[in-house]
C-alpha cells in the first residue's frame, strides 16, 4: 500500500471536517454610508488622457420583452450609479429561470451583469432576507442566499444589496484579480422561524449560472506610473482599470517606505467636471501583501463621454512601522502604540480561557473598516508561532439612536470573533475581539487605522 | 434532495440518482480529480467513471455518506489515472504532494496492515488542532495546492507550508513511537 492510498483511511468524521468545511471571505475595506466632499481647493494631483470613450462590449441581442425589463431593473437599481448605466446601456446577461420548492417558495433568477471585477446576480424571491425581517412570527419565511460550493481560488467580496423593486435584491461579488469562475452555484436558502425564536431550515432553490466570458475580459487599463510623496513616503499610482461596473485606481507604496499606507483621500474627476465617487455598497479598496493599500475602487466612467480623467488626493491615512504594532498585555489592561482617539473600554479573561477585548474607536466619516487585528506571537503553543488571524469590524451609529444593536459579525473556526455595536446619538464605535487561549506576553496587535490626515500642500504630477 | 433520499434512488435503480448526485457534488469530484490529475479531461473521464462505480456498487452498499463515498472513488481513480500519465512528466504539483507523503510514510506502509495504519493515521488526526487537521486531510488526500490553501485560510503560502511541514514531521515522529 503506498502513502497516498494509506490516506484513503482517513476516517468519515474527518473527511466531513474538511470536505464540509467553508472559511468566509475577509471583505477588503468596505464602507457604508456617504464619505464627506472633496476640499474645493485641492489641485489636480493626476491627469489620466485617453482618447475617445471605450464602449466596445459584447453585442448582445435582446427580444423586446427583455430590453423592457432591463429598463424596469435599471430604474430599481437607484444605489449605485455604474450599476444602473450597465443596466440601461443592456450591459447584461439574460438569464431568466425560475423555481419553486416543495413548500411552495418562488425564485427567479433575472440576469447577471459581468465584468472582470464582478458578477451581479439579479434575482427576486418572495420573502424577506434573513436577519432583515425584524423577529419572524412562528412560521415566517426568510431566505439567505449564496454560492454553494466556493468556486475555487478566487479572492472576492460578497454580500446581497436590496433594490429599489419589492422583492428583488443584487447578490453582489467583486474579484480582486481580474479573473472570475465559468461557473457558479448560486443557492437561496429559505429558513422557517420557530416558536423559540430561533430559525431553522426548511428548503432551497438551486442555479448553476455561467457568466459569459466574453463579458469578463472587459476592461481599459490605463497606464499612469506617476510618484508623489506625502509625509516622506513615496507613493506610486501605477494605473486606472475602468469596467464597466466600477472603476480601480492601482497604487503602490515604495518599499523604502516607513510608514504603512491605510488609506488615502482621492477623488476622480473627469473633463466635464463630472465626479466618480468611490464604491458605497461594496468594497472600496483592497490591501497588497505588504499591508499597504494597494487599490481604490470608484463609480466608473465606461459609458461616459470622457475624454480625460483626474485624481485628486486631498488627505492620507499613514501608521509608522514603529507603531503599526503594540503588545497585548491583560495584566496591564493596556495595548501598546494606541492610535489616537482609541482606548480600551474592557479587558476580561472569560471562564473558557478566551481573552474579551472591547475597545472604544472615535467616529469616522463613513467608513466601516477593521481597526486592530490581532496575532500569536508566542513561542509554545503547539510549537506553532504562525499567524492566526482574527477579523473584526466596526459600526457607525447615527444620530437619535439610543439602543444597541448588531450590525454585523464574522465567525473563524466556530467562535464569534467580532461584533460591532452602535451606541448612542453621537456617532460611535465599539470593536471586540475575543483571543482563545489567552497567555499573557504571547500576543500583539496590527494597526489598521490612522486619522485622516488633509494635505496642507498639494502635489502636482501630471502625465499626458 | 437529501443525500439519504439519493442512496434511496439507487437502491430503486432509478437512474434520477446519477442526476442528482451530479447536481449535488459534480464540482467537488471534479476539484478533487483535477487536483489530482492535473488535467480537465481526466478529471472528467474520473468523474464519470465515478457515477458508473456508484450505480454499480449502491446497492449493495448504503454508504452513511454519498459525498464522502463518491469522492473516495474519485480519488481512487484520478490516482490511478495520475500513475498512468506520471511517467510522461504530467502534474508536477501531485509530484511534490506525493514525495511529501512519502518522506511521511517512510517504510511504515509496509510494516503495517491497513488495519493497523488507518488506527495509527486517524489517532494521530485526532490529536491534531482542527485547522492543522483541515489542511493535512486538504492537501493530502484531496490534493489541494499550497496556493489554494493558502487563499481558502487567508494565509501566506509560506505559512501553510511551514504548518504542514510541521505536521509531517510530528506524524513521522508519531509513527516512529508505535513502531
Amino acid at each position: 500500500m503506498s502513502g497516498f492510498e494509506a490516506m484513503d483511511l482517513v476516517e468519515e468524521k474527518y473527511l466531513n471536517e474538511a470536505l464540509g468545511k467553508k472559511y468566509r471571505r475577509k471583505p477588503a475595506v468596505v464602507y457604508w454610508g456617504i464619505r464627506g466632499g472633496v476640499a474645493a481647493a485641492a489641485a489636480a494631483v493626476f491627469v489620466i488622457i485617453f482618447a475617445g470613450v471605450v464602449n466596445c462590449f459584447p453585442a448582445t441581442a435582446y427580444a423586446v420583452s427583455r430590453i423592457s425589463f432591463l429598463g424596469d431593473l435599471a430604474r430599481a437599481v437607484t444605489l449605485d450609479e455604474s450599476m444602473r448605466v450597465c443596466l440601461e446601456k443592456e450591459y447584461a446577461q439574460y438569464v431568466g429561470e425560475k423555481r419553486r420548492t416543495a413548500d411552495g417558495d418562488e425564485s427567479e433568477v433575472c440576469c447577471m451583469v459581468v465584468d472582470a471585477s464582478r458578477v451581479s446576480i439579479f434575482f427576486r424571491t418572495d420573502v424577506p432576507e434573513r436577519g432583515k425581517a425584524g423577529g419572524g412570527e412562528d412560521g415566517q419565511k426568510v431566505f439567505e442566499a449564496g454560492i454553494q460550493e466556493e468556486p475555487g481560488s478566487y479572492e472576492y467580496t460578497s454580500m446581497v444589496i436590496n433594490t429599489d423593486a419589492e422583492n428583488l435584491y443584487e447578490y453582489r461579488m467583486d474579484f480582486m484579480d481580474k479573473k472570475i469562475p465559468e461557473m457558479l452555484k448560486f443557492r437561496i436558502n429559505y429558513y422557517e422561524a420557530g416558536k423559540d425564536g430561533g430559525e431553522k431550515m426548511a428548503s432551497h432553490s438551486d442555479y448553476t449560472l455561467y457568466p459569459d466570458m466574453k463579458y469578463a475580459r472587459v476592461v481599459k487599463t490605463y497606464k499612469v506610473n506617476k510618484s508623489f510623496y506625502v509625509e516622506g513616503q513615496k507613493i506610486r499610482i501605477e494605473s486606472l482599470e475602468i469596467y464597466p461596473t466600477q472603476a480601480k485606481l492601482l497604487l503602490q507604496s515604495d518599499k523604502g517606505n516607513t510608514a504603512r499606507l491605510n488609506d488615502i483621500s482621492v477623488s476622480l474627476y473627469d473633463d466635464k467636471g463630472r465626479e466618480y465617487k468611490q464604491n458605497r455598497n461594496g468594497t472600496v479598496g483592497s490591501y497588497g501583501e505588504d499591508g499597504n493599500l494597494a487599490a481604490k475602487w470608484y463609480e466608473s466612467s465606461y459609458f461616459t463621454d470622457t475624454d480625460s480623467i483626474t485624481a485628486v488626493i486631498d488627505g492620507v491615512e499613514m501608521i509608522p512601522e514603529g507603531k503599526r504594532y503594540g503588545k497585548i498585555s491583560y495584566k496591564d489592561k493596556r495595548i501598546d502604540n494606541m492610535p489616537d482617539g482609541v482606548s480600551v473600554k474592557k479587558m476580561a479573561l472569560e471562564k473558557d480561557g478566551r481573552l474579551k477585548i472591547e475597545l472604544n474607536v472615535p467616529a469616522a466619516d463613513g467608513k466601516w473598516v477593521y481597526i486592530m487585528r490581532w496575532e500569536y506571537i508566542g513561542k509554545e503553543k503547539a510549537g506553532d508561532p504562525d499567524v492566526d488571524l482574527v477579523v473584526s469590524g466596526r459600526g457607525i451609529s447615527s444620530d437619535g439612536e439610543k439602543e444597541g444593536h448588531v450590525l454585523s459579525e464574522d465567525e473563524t473556526n466556530g467562535v464569534i470573533t467580532g461584533r460591532e455595536l452602535s451606541i448612542g446619538k453621537n456617532p460611535s464605535f465599539e470593536e471586540t475581539h475575543y483571543i482563545p487561549d489567552y497567555t499573557e506576553g504571547d500576543y500583539q496587535s496590527e494597526w489598521l487605522y490612522a486619522p485622516m490626515k488633509k494635505l496642507e500642500k498639494p502635489v502636482t504630477v501630471k502625465i499626458k | 434532495m437529501e443525500e439519504q433520499q439519493v442512496i434511496e434512488l439507487f437502491w430503486q435503480r432509478d437512474k434520477q440518482a446519477i442526476r442528482e448526485t451530479e447536481h449535488l457534488y459534480a464540482p467537488l469530484l471534479q476539484k478533487i480529480a483535477k487536483n489530482i490529475t492535473f488535467s480537465v479531461e481526466d478529471a472528467e473521464e474520473c468523474v464519470n467513471d465515478t457515477y458508473f462505480r456508484l450505480w454499480n456498487s449502491i446497492p449493495p452498499e448504503r454508504p452513511m455518506s454519498l459525498r464522502n463515498y463518491a469522492a473516495r472513488i474519485t480519488r481512487n481513480l484520478a490516482i490511478d489515472m495520475y500513475r498512468k500519465n506520471h511517467s510522461k512528466g504530467r502534474g508536477c504539483e501531485m509530484a511534490y504532494i506525493a514525495e511529501e507523503i512519502d518522506s511521511m510514510f517512510g517504510k511504515a506502509d509496509s510494516r503495517y496492515d491497513s488495519l493497523e495504519l488507518k488506527e495509527i493515521i486517524n489517532t494521530f488526526l485526532g490529536k491534531l488542532d482542527e485547522k492543522n487537521r483541515i489542511l493535512f486531510v486538504r492537501r493530502y488526500w484531496m490534493a489541494e495546492s499550497i496556493c489554494e490553501l493558502a487563499g481558502q485560510f487567508h494565509m501566506k503560502e509560506s505559512a501553510v507550508k511551514m504548518r504542514l511541514s510541521r505536521t509531517r514531521e510530528k506524524f513521522r515522529k508519531y509513527l516512529e513511537c508505535e513502531m
